[in-house]
């Protein structure tokens, strides 16, 4: 159902604004209404922020940045109770103690900076090595022979061992004895397989000339890290080697730091990060409000079982200096309620279905509980097999168990877990357990869905016709209430539109006495003209219904569908010798069937519903309900 | 052809014409329905519903295939 709202109205003096708010944040069951009709009507003037509170806005809003972003530094810590925070009022930020709480921050966020920092040099550094890991591991072998030397140069190059690679090595060699007139030493390995790492050691007053040879030939020297570049080879490799072993310890190091810090600091600044953001929302709410001189008027609604509860609070806080009023809600202003439903828990996870399509418009009316009921039944007369049924609901089982901490699973696993049920008893109604197999156990149908089609068409038919009758007795109703006669006696039309046909049917087919024929065509011509005189060219809709009660045979035709493909897995695995591969095939066949067993009956039950049930009564459009409260904060109301 | 053949073969093209045009619609329909979404989260439940309606036609089909099969013998 849609829970009844009252309009409320709370005037409180100007110099109070602040503790009205909290207060109503506290309580969160008010939601603040922007454009109040009567704020137009007085004239009030909207609640404008002085420069004080705008400077108080822009801190705050400097200080939750800062906090999320040392919150994002920061590792998560298996003890992080942010989410199970106090849901009591924090204590108001005062001037002072937003300064206390802004050096705070900053003193905190220096700290957490400079690990991060260190941490991100020594990684960063680190992924630099890696990618010289080619030029450390081709040298290192060669580390005894590069000394430190006035008149010694070395260089290291490397180049693939191919085709042109064996003659390039001799080729070096001749090239390096001509210019060094043979003063030189050559090593050579091969570091992986087609790459092969050489050594040159020769006097420095060739560097210049071997380089531009090596340049010209394409060889490529091998390159160390801009921070040691300049150093002699022999000092770069041994301080790349020591930086690689020193490195990751000191990045682990860090990081531990970064955890210690998370473990001390995380809690407190995740608090001071809620009462930031609350006192944000505060100062965006009071942005609704609207105010003369002296007084601050508060509109909103409240829900009808929450507004004793509010309303002892303010008395309580305020000792009648704030005054709640309450108003009653006239059908014109409907549109502008904001909609909570409220319906037992058995029936919540239904809502999910209704939601898909729109939330219900406050005044119309919710058809959540019809669903409830509608859905598992339209899924079980379509599945209509125990053995399905039995697995589908082991399924839904297992899933809402291992799930339940996420909403949508766990509200769709329960539909589920009805679904099937219905889909185990219209199974036990048809005989049907994994098809035929039912009757191996003792099934014996009621109602054999392979051979009795046309008492099954009747049936889907009957189902329909109830469905629709339902839904145009709802709508006559939703009109009415709306105080809308032309809709209400449209709806009354249809539904007699709807009643006479289908008998009218019957009776042609002998179902019901011939008799009654007659009276059947007088009553649908009365009802076309009902329909055609007050809707006018409306009331070509009305006539939709009797289309739409013909669309439930999609009960019948997908059941016997599936039944069909359950029966055939049961043939195909007869018509195999072998044991084990007869009872593949069938498994395969039934695994399939099962799948389809999820996705297509659902969506067809949805569809019954969506499109020939709710197009009589239900009327999309609803405001859902937010009341002013901390995000963290759970209702105090269940709606 | 014997009657009952000519009977198979009413009932046959009953549902394979409904179906071929329920196809058509779906495929036009459901590529559009895509897009909305992606576009529009939030309009899943109308474009599912857009989706479906053509469905009714092959489910007459199948009504009319089954009512040509065992009413009409």
């Amino acid at each position: 159902m849609i829970e009844p709202m009252v309009k409320v109205r709370l005037v409180s003096p100007r110099t109070q604004v602040e503790h009205v708010t909290a207060v109503l944040q506290e309580v969160g069951v008010l939601h603040i209404d922007s454009t109040p009709i009567e704020a137009r009507e007085i004239p009030l003037r909207p609640h404008v922020m002085n420069e004080c509170v705008r400077q108080r806005r822009a801190e705050l809003e400097r200080l939750h940045e800062d906090l999320r972003r040392l919150l994002l530094l920061l590792p998560g810590i298996p003890s992080d109770e942010r989410l199970t925070a106090r849901s009591t009022r924090q204590p108001e930020l005062t001037e002072v103690g937003l300064a206390h709480l802004t050096g705070r921050v900053g003193e905190i966020g220096r700290h957490i900076d400079d690990l991060v920092t260190r941490l991100k040099a020594s990684e960063e550094e680190l992924a630099l090595l890696s990618k010289y890991e080619r030029a450390l591991a081709g040298l290192t072998p060669f580390l005894q022979f590069i000394q430190k030397s006035e008149e010694l140069d070395h260089l290291g190059v490397t180049f693939e061992e191919g085709d042109e690679s064996r003659d390039l090595l001799p080729l070096l060699r001749e090239l390096m004895a001509k210019i060094t007139l043979n003063r030189y030493e050559l090593f050579h390995t091969s570091l992986e397989e087609p790459v092969l790492v050489v050594l040159l050691i020769f006097p420095k007053e060739y560097s210049v000339k071997i380089r531009a040879l090596l340049w010209e030939e394409g060889i490529t020297e091998l390159r160390l890290p801009a921070s040691v570049s300049d150093r002699p080879l022999g000092e770069a490799l041994r301080m790349l080697l020591q930086k690689k072993t020193e490195l990751p310890l000191q990045a682990i190091r860090y990081r531990q730091e970064l955890k210690d810090a998370a473990l001390h600091w995380r809690q407190e600044l995740a608090q001071y990060q809620e009462t930031v953001d609350r006192c944000l929302d505060q100062i965006e709410a009071s942005t609704l409000f609207y105010q003369t001189d002296l007084a601050t008027f508060i509109y909103g609604w409240v829900p009808n079982c929450a507004l004793a509860m509010l309303s002892l609070r303010i008395e309580k806080e305020f000792a009648g200096k704030v005054v709640l009023e309450q108003y009653p809600v006239v059908p014109k202003e409907w549109a502008a309620v904001p909609v909570a439903l409220r319906n037992p828990g058995f029936l919540r996870p239904f809502e999910r279905l209704t939601r898909v399509v729109a939330l219900p418009r406050y005044g119309s009316i919710d058809p959540t509980p019809y669903v409830a009921v509608f859905f598992p039944l339209f899924y079980g007369v379509i599945v209509g097999d125990a053995g399905y049924g039995l697995l589908l609901i082991a399924a839904a089982a297992m899933v809402r168990r291992h799930y339940r901490s996420y909403p949508l699973v766990r509200d769709l696993s329960t539909i589920f877990l009805w679904a099937s049920g219905s889909a185990i008893l219209f199974g036990l109604l048809f005989g049907e357990l994994f098809g035929e197999l039912g009757e191996y156990v003792g099934l014996h149908p009621v109602l054999n869905r392979m051979q009795a089609f046309l008492p099954l068409l009747f049936l889907s038919i009957g189902i329909g016709t109830a469905h629709v009758l339902l839904g145009l007795a709802l709508g006559t109703y939703s009109a009415w209430r709306y105080g809308n006669r032309q809709d209400c006696l449209m709806k009354c039309g249809g539904t007699v539109l709807v009643l006479s046909f289908i008998s009218l049917i019957a009776s042609v087919a002998k179902m019901l006495p011939r008799d009654w024929i007659s009276a059947e065509v007088t009553s649908l011509l009365c009802a076309l003209a009902i329909i055609f005189v007050v809707g006018r060219g409306r009331g070509a809709m009305e006539l939709h219904n009797l289309v739409n009660v013909l669309s439930y045979l999609r009960l019948m035709g997908i059941g016997v569908a599936s039944a069909a493909l359950a029966f055939a897995a049961n043939k195909l695995g007869g018509m195999v010798g072998n044991v084990f591969l007869s009872l593949a095939i069938a498994g395969a066949l039934h695994g399939i069937n099962l799948i389809f067993s999820i996705f297509s009956p659902t969506i067809q039950s949805l569809r019954l519903h969506y499109v020939e049930f709710f197009e009589n009564f239900f009327a999309p459009g609803g405001r859902p309900y937010k009341p002013f409260r901390h995000l963290h904060q759970a209702l105090p109301v269940r709606v | 052809m014997t009657e009952i053949g000519l009977i198979a073969i009413g009932a046959g093209l009953a549902i394979g014409l409904a179906a071929l045009a329920t196809g058509l619609a779906q495929a036009k329909i459901g590529a559009a329905a895509v897009a909305a979404i992606l576009e529009k989260p939030e309009t899943f439940g109308t474009m599912l519903i857009l989706l479906v309606i053509p469905e009714t036609l092959v489910i007459f089909g199948f009504t009319v295939a089954i009512l040509i099969l065992f009413a009409m013998k």
